[in-house]
């Protein structure tokens, strides 16, 4: 709580109203000028431009750029002009930190200036959004800029800094800089990490000005293999030539647990491993002039780094799994440190059983101060904040790396990656954010990768996470509000509704998230219908308005794909529920392309715009197919059972499995292991059901040459289970052919279902008559039935 | 003569403890020679690179391994004083079992003691117990170990029973002269041995029963 104070200090300090204001423009009039050398850095320049361009729009008035000024006017000094210093302080100024501006206004001028060479322009858009009201809201370019008839400014003396030093949002592809607007957007906003420029096609519309802090150079994580890649085959981010050094060197790679050297991580207790890396970090450091932030981070692999003996006693001499490695890092940042002094080192703490904990009886007190600790909080419970009690542990290792470190980045998920499903988690990451910064974080670098297509609110979450670099200890609400007003106009407050309901259930989850998890509690049928009624209200009120038409159905899309997903039941809560399947579909598929069409204008980056709509259409694709599937009857003992209590799941394609069609399955496909060989076909084959969230084996099934009824699908009693948050079927001894059954599951109600599993034994392994077919068990669909 | 005995054998005795290499204690597990000691999520006791398996396996209504699925294990342990426990409870006939499953090597000690022993069971639940220690073929194959002084060559074919040994105590040293991987497990109470090869699964395994199950096994680890 210390912190909030000089925190807010930093934004918004001595910001003092006097009846006498200076009139900076009235009736489409100014007398104003802005001042900026001719000779000052471009970022600079770009300041004076844009601060005339929103000046102009505001106002009406043309504000000349102007190379020089008498001391004395009514003019607007940019950047360390003397006149600029004088109104200031000489002082004063000469204290700013970097990236900090002071505006100050004295007789009829004002003063713009800052350190470093972004602190000028942070004090530009400072001035913008304070005292004109400029947002820069998206990064499609919806941008505020408030009108004023006349432009009455008090009297100005605050200074102004982002309270993070370092910031940067990973959208999806690593960068938000693919379109003109998409880079303004992210400048205006202050993030500075980005190379605005490293990867074509960028768009950046002022490549001398608009620069960042410091470069943090790709690959940016899990970069171990990308300085000794294991595989002959290229690496995909390659920095260095050679390949297949697990080949040439196996003793540079992991000894695992059972004594052989695999590509899990590096050995880092091998000496000329440390040697051979050092040389091509070094080199590649040297490529980028040795200016920026280079990753080195381990492989995203779980398990410890490495089995052998002198790795271990590292281990036992740090008492961390990543001994060696934090040595080595020691040994790294110092070379680094001799021949690239601008250059900084990145360490990831990341995964509880690898970095994440910081190390005891390091040879020093406070780690170097070219290295960076990137701390990843993967572990966590994801719809908790840091203070919560699951997450307790992972925030006492994050302040201990503050105490550590003085420079400590925060990492961060905002959102768990169970797919598009509606979900809110501002609440836990404004929290987070806030925590970090008392923890002692000077940089952020959040994964927010749903932000680039605008998914559940994913706009409306990337503004506030900027601003929330800017100032972590502001209330977050108020930004939703002045979001919600701009940029669904009429239909504001409902969405803002929508989305407090959101953060609610989240909030609500009543156990441990995991990151890959979909929360399923609350996305019940009574709960899609009201929600569908509500957004069917907010398109019939966006009426002829395609702009906020498409907006409210992009805030829908996650609505639809699981409304698609559990329309079965949404239409058995209410058989008069509007929407066929067909119109849920082809309406998300109508969203989808209007999404991508935008977001990647003119076919730009087709293999990564392909990617993002192929990744929704099969989910969309996938869901209808559940919805509007109608599946052979189910055999004649099934007759009685009312329709109602009845669960009917189908394979699709999976990682290990693709689809076959086969005429006589229950939709007229099926699945099987591919990576098993016919002749390793064993009985009794195994199956069963498993409760990922409790942890058990509910069903472990094994069918016998007995039961088997061979070449037909035949649908095979498993035993009983309850669905869960996290629960799957599966099938064949690697568990390959298993499917999710959690969209079964129903908080609060405890029923238990027989589990059957309609198989097909193919092959002389099952049948002595069937010696023309391979062996092979296929599976078509899965039923559960609801016990009375 | 007699009075000779004692200094000498003190000093050989000695002289022994002064070659062998000390534990190495971390958070998390310990180093013993050129082996790390563990106790993984199902309570066995995992020698990592050498992928040896110690863990114990009792007869209730049936035999039950502790990676069994309907075993439920809990762990408790305080890492940084070289203590890790894990109480197990297994299904048995009448009423479920405890068992506490014990790796301590406190710091300055000169070895690891690894205790297997019942907390709680009805007598009729307990009717056979050992710990057996599993070792891969690929890495023992052609090779021999020494159980109280005598070499015992490891067979390398499908049998049960190529060696056994009635109740007492027990000196078993595995990888004898290997300077990194040579590790010796001494029982302090009588026990029983009896190793099979399987070719299939690819190991051997030597198991080690208590001539009490119901006193469970203590096993004192030290390497060379």
């Amino acid at each position: 709580m210390n912190k909030i104070i000089p925190g807010l200090a930093l934004f918004t300090l001595f910001t003092v109203c006097t009846a006498a204001g200076m009139e900076l423009a009235s009736d489409g009039k100014t007398q104003y000028a802005i001042v900026c050398d001719p000779g000052a850095p471009p970022t600079d320049q770009f300041a004076a431009r844009e601060l005339k361009m929103f000046l102009d729009q505001s106002t009406g008035a043309d504000f000349k750029i102007v190379a020089s000024a008498p001391d004395k006017g009514r003019f607007i000094f940019l950047g360390p002009l003397r006149q600029a210093k004088k109104i200031i302080g000489e002082k004063r100024f000469a204290n700013l930190k970097n990236q900090e501006a002071a505006i100050v206004s004295a007789d009829d001028s004002i003063a713009i200036a800052g350190q470093g060479k972004l602190g000028t322009i942070y004090g530009v858009y400072s001035f913008l959004e304070n005292q004109i009201g400029c947002r820069w809201l998206t990064l499609e370019g919806d941008n505020i800029v408030p009108k004023h008839r006349t432009l009455l400014l008090p009297k100005l003396d605050y200074t102004q800094k982002p309270y993070f030093d370092y910031r940067w949002i990973q959208t999806i592809g690593y960068e938000g800089t693919r379109t003109s607007e998409g880079t303004l957007f992210l400048f205006r906003n202050r993030m500075n990490l980005s190379d605005f420029n490293y990867r074509p096609p960028v768009v950046n519309p002022e490549p001398d000005a608009i620069v960042p802090e410091r470069v943090l150079h790709n690959p940016m994580c899990h970069t171990l293999f990308s300085y000794i890649p294991p595989e002959e085959k290229p690496h995909w981010a390659a920095r260095n030539q050679k390949t297949g050094y697990l080949k040439t060197n196996p003793e540079f790679f992991t000894l695992d647990e059972k004594g052989r050297r695999v590509a899990r991580q590096l050995c880092f207790s091998n000496k000329v491993l440390r040697v051979e890396l050092t040389r091509v970090f070094l080199e590649f450091i040297g490529k980028k002039h040795g200016e920026g932030v280079f990753a080195l981070t381990q492989e995203d692999v779980p398990k410890n780094f490495c089995n052998c003996i002198p790795c271990l006693k590292l281990d036992a001499k740090y008492s961390v799994p990543y001994g060696g490695f934090i040595e080595y890092i020691l040994e790294l940042s110092s070379e680094m440190a001799k021949k690239y002094p601008e250059a900084r080192l990145l360490f990831s703490a990341y995964r509880k059983e690898q970095t994440q904990t910081p190390p005891s009886n390091l040879p020093l007190k406070k780690l170097p101060d070219n290295l960076i600790v990137e701390f990843c909080p993967i572990d966590n419970d994801f719809s908790k904040d840091y203070r919560h009690k699951n997450n307790l542990s992972v925030y006492n290792d994050l302040k201990e790396w503050g105490t550590l470190s003085n420079h400590l980045w925060a990492y961060y998920y905002t959102m768990p990656y169970g797919g598009y499903a509606p979900v809110s988690t501002m609440y836990r990451w404004a929290a987070d954010t806030r925590l970090a910064a008392e923890a002692g974080a000077r940089g952020v670098c959040y994964e927010h990768k749903s932000g680039w297509l605008g998914i559940n609110n994913a706009d409306l979450q990337t503004w506030i996470l900027l601003k929330l670099y800017q100032n972590p200890f502001q209330d977050y609400k108020p930004l939703i509000k002045e979001f919600c007003d701009y940029y669904y106009g009429p239909v504001s407050n409902e969405i803002q509704g929508y989305v407090a309901e959101l953060e609610k259930r989240t909030a609500e989850y009543p156990v441990f998230l995991p990151w890959h998890v979909r929360i399923n509690d609350y996305l019940t049928p009574p709960n899609l219908v009201r929600w569908n009624r509500l957004f069917d209200s907010l398109e019939h009120k966006a009426g002829k308005d395609p702009a906020l038409l498409r907006k409210i159905r992009e805030c829908r899309l996650g609505l639809d794909l699981i409304t698609l997903e559990k329309y079965l039941d949404v239409k058995r809560f209410d058989p008069a529920f509007k929407d066929s399947a067909a119109d849920i579909h082809k309406r998300g598929m109508a969203t989808l392309d209007a999404m991508i069409a935008r977001r990647y204008p003119n076919d730009m980056w087709p293999g990564q715009s392909k990617t993002q709509h192929n990744h929704i259409a099969k989910t969309l694709n996938a869901n209808l197919l559940t919805a509007t599937v109608r599946p052979s009857p189910l055999p004649e003992q099934f007759s009685r059972i009312p329709e109602s209590d009845i669960r009917q799941l189908f394979p699709g394609n999976s990682r290990h499995c693709t689809v076959v069609n086969m005429p006589d399955a229950a939709i007229g496909h099926a699945v099987y292991d591919e990576k098993l060989k016919p002749d390793e076909y064993k009985l009794p084959f195994p199956c069963g059901f498993y409760d990922n969230e409790n942890k058990k084996h509910v069903i472990s099934h094994n069918i016998t040459r007995e039961e088997i009824v061979p070449d037909r699908f035949h649908l095979y009693k498993i035993g009983k289970a309850s669905f869960s948050r996290e629960c799957q079927i599966w099938a064949y001894p690697s568990w390959r052919v298993n499917y999710s059954c959690e969209r079964f599951f129903e908080p609060g109600r405890d029923n238990k279902w027989e589990v059957w599993l309609s198989l097909k034994f193919e092959g002389p392994a099952f049948s002595a008559k069937n010696t023309e077919k391979e062996n092979r068990v296929w599976f078509d669909r899965a039923v559960f039935v609801k016990c009375n | 003569m007699k009075k000779l005995y004692f200094p000498v054998l003190s000093a050989a005795m000695l002289a022994i403890s002064l070659l062998a290499e000390d534990p190495v204690l971390s958070k998390n597990f310990v180093l013993v020679g050129g082996h790390k000691l563990e106790l993984n999520k199902t309570a066995s006791l995992c020698l990592t690179p050498a992928n040896i398996v110690v863990e114990p396996y009792l007869l209730s209504t049936r035999w039950t391994g502790f990676h069994s699925r309907d075993a439920v294990h809990k762990m408790t342990s305080d890492g940084n004083n070289g203590l890790w426990q894990y109480d197990s409870t297994l299904p048995a006939a009448s009423a479920p079992v405890q068992f506490e499953t014990v790796l301590s090597c406190p710091q300055g000690a000169k070895s690891v003691k690894y205790s297997c022993k019942w907390k709680a069971a009805a007598p009729q639940d307990i009717k056979e117990v050992f710990v057996y220690i599993q070792l891969p073929l690929a890495s023992i194959s052609g090779k021999k170990f020494i159980v109280n002084g005598k070499d015992v060559p490891v067979v390398s074919e499908n049998k049960f029973g190529w060696f056994t040994q009635a109740g007492k105590p027990v000196t078993l040293t595995l990888f004898p002269g290997d300077p990194e991987r040579e590790i010796t497990f001494r029982s302090t109470g009588n026990i029983r041995m009896s190793c099979e090869t399987h070719l299939t699964a690819q190991r051997s395994w030597i198991r080690l029963y208590p001539v009490s199950p119901e006193s469970g096994i203590e096993l004192e680890i030290t390497a060379k």
